[in-house]
């Protein structure tokens, strides 16, 4: 099994703080992996620096065992790599459609023909509600994103992560906001896509959702990676306690 | 920025009618007054009335397509009446000194650099465009001044007076000029590419960022058309007036900002219309004329116009927070 | 007039300094002293007079009353008078009887000069059986005013208008759609640019505003014999203002006296601030002309209060301020003053001729009055129209 992604010796600092110090492992193509970690360990720092928001102080990314520069979002997505952000980051009185699309919209020659393109927003709204009806979904495209429930906000944020169709998918907190019942279907979802050779990383506080459908943890804390673990070889209360820092007793 | 409250028919339909549903009111309003102004007034429905109603419009529909997308854009241009001043100064002053073409570049070319101006500094140094421009206002202004050497500045040039005034038949060619850049600002605005960004970097500059639009170079652009849109309209007040007073002008910033929002614009980004802003500086057109007809001053003038954009932005749709504008 | 204002300079020159009383300068026996009780003659040379000595001030008023209009019709037309277009009997009822609409498009709202205009066409207005049916204020914009003639061109019922142009080039065309229209124009102050009398227009009516700034120059030369003057020039261009600069600043230039420190201004109400720099750039000066008094000139006078300075100040245009600031002998000492009432109703006269056929003449001027602390008392109610208020008699008891 390689590597999709390799971090090597990832250090962030904000002026005086150190977000990340020195952080080493790999993601293994195809896998679920999930990071975890107390509060400021550095969780959604290092999923920026590998989205392209942030770059890093110091240390290397390589994707598919090249080294990788990843200078903004679109570097990221050149190299197959898509983020749903916490907080979603949707346009709100934008349409599903126009959201799901948005910086990649698609064009159609205009009245001067190639010079001037406008955008072809039937054609966004009849892809998106192909790709939000293989999340299981139906909502109007050409509606308003900010008149659907946070459930559905997250689907069309989830959507335009897989507009491009990407090799990597990276959730920061996927099911922290959400019901029970849109939960498991955030689950779901995340196995079907995995079925699907996509590889996924996801940030998590809740446990039960990380042994429910992740191989590997990886547990940072206080800015450092304390360790990554195959989730069949580990149980939960030694899970917490590495997230509160304590080294793992290997394991007989 | 999600909403807890779920999605139903009736909120697809409010959100789909809701665009055309504010111009309608709008447009309703137009109506209305001028009814009521027809009724009370035998000078307001005639050919030549609703003409100069229309080209004294001209001039802050031109202004508001600049404005328009700054706004849209999240951003603000209280620059534009000094930009307008500098742009037809230096315009009228190289009209009598070289000729028509090159004063129209000149006029041109102050306009856009000022908006370039107004954008580069509000986006490399992080300083908010209200203040840049309010910065760049005091400067165009007193710029205007000493060029013009505080005189008013004459121009009878046949040429130039063909392309940027008088008229072309019965239609004068300011209107002409209103019209036509409405439909390719309001076009570009609607359908293109650079036009969804402008949108989006207003909305949520996070997701406009965080999906790979270059909202800083987004907003320069927006103020650039700004101050593009005050270079075409110090020409245009040529072409209308014979002359360019470095006092011109004066304080129609805030009729232009008050048409665009009158028009469905939201001040805080994301939301407008190029139909909006014209029908919003039409709504104040036809107030300020029907009272001039019926002998009311411009004290008059002021205070309802007052009263219209409060009205017009209290009717308008609240947004899911509850909060107007 | 000017070979006056040299000799005098001279003789003043040889006075030496020990000299003031009746030799050069301000002599006791100034023509119409009335009102203002003893006086010490001012003759200093050189230095400005102090206000807080007791009596304070007299002018040669009748030296400094330029005979006649000093400016002419802006086509150089000569004036007539006022009583030239003066109705006859049979005129004013059949004025009455037709029961005209007439409109006022000024230039602004702000000072005492619209306010009396308005008054005196109302009350001429009423008398001839005129309705106003509309007055307008176009805050000194160009652009506005050109909307609202163009509107009010549309009002078929409307016979005749009133206007002072706020930039006579730039609203012809809106001027010319008034004409059009066939409706009589009447211009106050100035004309529109390339507009011929009688084809174009029924009348000028004029204050002559050169002859007001001549008399505040001619003041500031009984002040002060030599020196420099901070002269307060309104920068935006309009004819009113600009007939009263070259008016002051001609007297001041002509004298050979005086070094003449211009410093301009955009906004009338902002003149504190520009006053105080030009003082503190200037702390040798001797005097301070501004183009007019509210509010130019009372922020001048307080950023000279503000300096401890006590130079003195002459200005154009009388009403209750410039009043009040003469009569408590503050730096002001005396103004051109305008008549806008006597001026608002020859207006209405001109155009009742105008709408009965008649013939009426190209320019009338009215003559400026100078006005001092001496002849205060006399002056205000005879130019404004009522008595003067407590704020300003409560100095004479």
């Amino acid at each position: 099994m390689s590597a999709v992604i390799e971090l090597d010796h990832i250090s962030k600092q904000f002026g005086q703080v150190q977000a990340l110090e020195d952080v080493s492992f790999g993601i293994e193509e195809n896998e679920v992996l999930a990071l975890v970690g107390d509060n400021g360990a550095g969780k959604s720092t290092l999923i920026k620096i590998i989205s392209g928001v942030l770059q890093q102080t110091s240390g290397s990314i390589y994707i598919h065992g090249e080294e990788a520069e990843i200078g903004d979002y679109n570097d990221a997505e050149a190299r197959g790599i898509e983020t749903v952000y916490q907080d979603l980051a949707i346009a709100p009185n934008r349409t599903v459609a126009q959201n799901i699309f948005l910086g990649n919209e698609i064009l159609e020659s205009g009245p001067l023909g190639k010079l001037l393109r406008f955008v072809d927003d039937e054609q966004m709204e009849r892809e998106a509600s192909e790709l939000l009806s293989r999340l299981e979904l139906t909502l109007d495209p050409g509606s308003a994103v900010k008149n659907f429930s946070g459930g559905e906000q997250q689907s069309v944020a989830i959507a335009r992560a897989l507009q491009s169709d990407p090799d990597i998918v990276i959730l920061d907190e996927p099911t922290s906001a959400l019901s029970l019942d849109a939960t498991q279907r955030v689950l779901d979802l995340i196995k079907r896509l995995n079925e699907q050779d996509v590889t996924i990383i996801f940030i998590s506080h809740n446990l039960e959702a990380v042994f429910d459908v992740a191989d590997r943890a990886a547990i940072l804390a206080s800015g450092r990676l304390v360790g990554v673990e195959d989730l069949t070889d580990v149980t939960e209360d030694e899970l917490v306690g590495m997230m509160m820092g304590r080294a793992r007793q290997s394991a007989d | 920025m999600a909403t807890t409250s779920t999605s139903d028919l009736g909120k697809l339909i409010t959100d789909r009618l809701g665009r055309f549903s504010e111009l309608a009111l709008l447009v309703g309003a137009i109506v209305l007054l001028s009814g009521i102004f027809t009724a009370t007034s035998s000078a307001f429905f005639s050919i030549g009335n609703l003409v100069n109603i229309i080209r004294q419009t001209a001039i802050v529909i031109v202004l508001g397509l600049g404005m328009t997308y700054v706004i849209i854009s999240a951003e603000i241009d209280v620059s534009i009446g000094g930009v307008m001043a500098l742009s037809a100064v230096s315009a009228g002053l190289v009209i009598n000194a070289v000729g028509p073409f090159a004063g129209a570049v000149v006029g041109l070319l102050v306009g856009l650099c000022f908006g370039l101006a107004n954008g580069l500094v509000t986006i490399r140094f992080g300083i908010p465009s209200f203040i840049v421009t309010i910065g760049t206002l005091g400067i165009a202004r007193g710029a205007a001044f000493i060029v013009s050497q505080q005189r008013p500045i004459i121009v009878r040039n046949a040429a130039f007076e063909s392309v940027f005034g008088g008229t072309i038949g019965p239609v004068p060619v300011l209107i002409l000029w209103a019209l036509g850049l409405a439909i390719v600002a309001g076009i570009a605005l609607w359908r293109t590419r650079f036009g969804r960004h402008v949108y989006a970097t207003g909305d949520s500059e996070q997701a406009a960022r965080y999906s790979g639009i270059n909202t800083g170079r987004v907003k320069i652009m927006t103020l650039a058309l700004a101050g593009l849109a005050a270079g075409i309209a110090g020409l245009l007040f040529i072409g209308r007036l014979g002359a360019a007073r470095a006092d011109m002008a004066s304080g129609i910033e805030l009729a232009v900002i008050a048409a665009v929002i009158i028009g469905g614009t939201s001040l805080f980004g994301g939301r407008g219309s190029i139909v909006g802003t014209i029908l919003g500086a039409l709504l104040i057109s036809v107030i300020d004329n029907g009272l001039t007809l019926l002998g009311f001053g411009s004290s008059w003038q002021q205070l309802i116009r007052g009263l219209v954009i409060i009205a017009a932005v209290a009717l308008r749709d609240r947004d899911e927070e509850g909060s107007f504008l | 007039m000017t070979k006056q204002t040299n000799r005098r300079a001279f003789l003043r020159g040889i006075g030496a300094a020990g000299l003031g009383i009746g030799l050069a300068g301000c002599s006791g026996d100034g023509g119409s002293g009335s009102g203002g009780g003893t006086a010490t003659a001012d003759g200093s040379t050189g230095t400005s007079s102090g206000d807080g000595e007791s009596g304070g001030v007299q002018f040669d008023l009748d030296a400094i009353d330029p005979e006649g209009l000093v400016g002419q019709g802006p086509y150089g037309e000569e004036a007539a008078a006022p009583e030239s277009v003066a109705l006859s009997d049979s005129e004013a009822s059949n004025v009455q009887s037709e029961g005209f609409n007439v409109e006022i498009v000024f230039h602004y709202k702000g000072d005492t000069w619209v306010r009396l205009q308005r008054e005196a066409i109302k009350k001429r207005a009423s008398d001839l059986g005129m309705n106003i049916t509309g007055i307008h204020y176009p805050d000194f914009s160009a652009q506005k005013q050109s909307n609202i003639l163009e509107t009010v061109a549309q009002k078929d019922n409307v016979d005749g208008v009133f206007s002072i142009p706020v930039d006579t080039a730039a609203t012809t065309d809106a001027y010319q759609a008034v004409l059009d229209a066939g409706k009589e124009l009447v211009f106050m102050d100035n004309v529109a640019e390339g507009f011929q009398h009688p084809s174009d227009y029924a009348g000028l009516v004029a204050a002559d505003n050169r002859g007001m700034g001549t008399i505040g120059g001619r003041m500031m030369t009984e002040l002060v014999d030599s020196g420099k003057i901070i002269f307060l020039e309104f920068d935006v261009p309009f004819y009113v203002v600009d007939e009263r600069e070259t008016g002051a600043k001609q007297v001041l230039q002509e004298s050979g006296n005086y070094e003449v420190e211009t410093y301009g201004f955009t906004d009338p109400g902002k003149v504190l601030q520009v006053a105080q720099d030009a003082l503190t750039s200037n702390p040798d000066a001797a005097g301070l002309w501004a183009p007019w008094v509210d509010a130019p000139g009372a922020q001048a006078i307080q950023a000279i209060r503000q300096a401890g300075t006590d130079i003195p100040v002459t200005s154009c245009d009388l009403g209750e301020r410039s009043a009040v600031l003469m009569a408590e002998r503050s730096a002001l000492k005396g103004v051109g003053s305008q008549q806008p009432y006597a001026q608002g109703l020859t207006e209405v006269d001109v155009m009742a001729k105008a709408l009965l056929g008649k013939e009426t003449p190209p320019y009338i001027g009215l003559p400026s009055p100078p006005v001092a602390r001496q002849n205060l008392l006399e002056m205000y109610p005879e130019v404004l129209k009522e008595e003067p208020p407590e704020t300003v008699t409560k100095h004479f008891k």
